[in-house]
This record gives C-alpha cells, structure tokens and sequence, in this order.
C-alpha cells in the first residue's frame, strides 16, 4: 500500500477507527471532519508492514499524528 | 449480520452524557474496530442534542461545529458573528450560552442537519439542566 491510497481513503472517508483510537479521539475532541481536513495536507510516512504516520492539522489547526495500518482498509489505530 | 459490541459506550464524541448502544464493531489484530461509516455516531448524536433540546454550553458548541466539518472562521461566519466570539464559548465548556445565541445556533446546526422546529422562541431553547445520560442507538 502507498501514502497516496492511504491519504486519498482518509480525505474520502473511506476507513474505519478502532475503538481504542476513538476513545483518544474524543479525549481530545478530534471528529471525522479532524481526520479528513488532517489528511489533505499531512505529511504521510511508510513506516514498514503497512503501517503509515500521518502528521498534519485539525480543523482548528491542532498539530495531529494519526497511525493508520492496511487491513484490507484503512485502519486508524490510534491518534494524539 | 454485525456483530454489536454488548457495552454501553460512554463518551465517544466527547460529550460524557452521551451513551450509544448497540455499536458495530469487528475484531482485527489492532483490537475492536467500530463499524460504521466515519461520522455517523457525530451526526446521531448532534440530531439528539438538537431534538431533545440539550441547552449549549461550549462544548456542546465545538462538538455541534466540528460535527458539521465547520472551522470556527466557517461557523462563525454562517452565524454572522465573529470567529473570536465562538472560540470564547468553546473556552467555556461548561458555561450555558446566552439564550439568544443558543436559539441562533440551534436554528443553524438544525437546518444544516434537515430538522424541523417550531419557530417559537421557548421551543428553540434547550433545557436547563444537563441530562445524566442520552443513551443512542447506534444501529
């Protein structure tokens, strides 16, 4: 999988959150309309095994890091 | 057929209120995933928070906002106000707006949702107290 599909599926919303990920969303309160506003612009890193580091901002412009993997999907794991 | 996760789940769109039940969720190797399209448990229960006329406090504000994929500059600008005036009340989580503020918003996020409401002034307003709990059906 490449930053580009991973990047294209967030914007698109076309990925799923685990739960664990959702918890740390609301902590912060980051919403869906965060994710795909983040990914517009982020800077996305491979990091090996399908796992990607995106880093960009919310829609307030809050600094964002979300980990996605490929599972078939894009898979937000976890955020901060 | 989903399979639903049997927990109550409190707090998922930051508002601890808020309860869904019935979430769908599927296993993976990173833990349970939620299964539904992102922004449907957002949507379920900005249109709760609107119908059941929960009074707006900022963070029901910034959740309202960020729920419509608003920025505050965007929010603001629909309401006519100043985006300083919105980012004010969302430093203030727990501070009730004031009534006529609640009613323009409320008149706002409810059309951007497709919400009918009585155009009476008293039936625009939310209710005093915060609720203990608004329990959601997910699915």
């Amino acid at each position: 999988m490449d930053a580009q599909t991973i990047r294209s599926s967030l914007v698109s919303g076309r990925y799923r959150v685990t739960l664990h990920a959702r918890q740390r969303m609301a902590e912060r309160m980051i919403f869906d309309s965060d994710i795909s506003h983040c990914a517009e612009m982020a800077s996305i890193n491979n990091q090996g095994e399908d796992k990607f580091k995106v880093t960009g901002q919310g829609l307030d412009g809050e600094e964002l890091t979300i980990i996605c993997a490929w599972d078939g999907e894009t898979l937000i794991i976890t955020l901060f | 057929m989903k399979n639903r996760w049997k927990e109550d789940l409190k707090g998922l769109v930051g508002l601890n209120y808020i309860v869904f039940k019935n979430v769908p969720m599927k296993k993976s190797d990173h833990g349970p995933i939620i299964d539904l399209e992102p922004g449907t448990l957002e949507k379920l229960a900005a249109k709760a928070i609107i119908e059941k006329r929960i009074g707006f406090r900022g963070k029901e504000i910034k959740f309202l906002r960020k729920a419509l994929g608003l920025s505050l500059e965007k929010f603001a600008g629909k309401l006519g106000i100043t985006s300083g005036a919105v980012f004010k009340w969302e430093q203030k989580p727990d501070e009730r707006l004031h009534p006529m503020n609640e009613v323009a918003v409320r008149s706002f996020v409810a059309e951007q949702l497709g919400i009918e409401l009585s155009g009476q002034f008293s039936q625009l307003l939310g209710n005093d107290t915060e609720p203990k709990e608004l329990v959601l059906q997910a699915s």
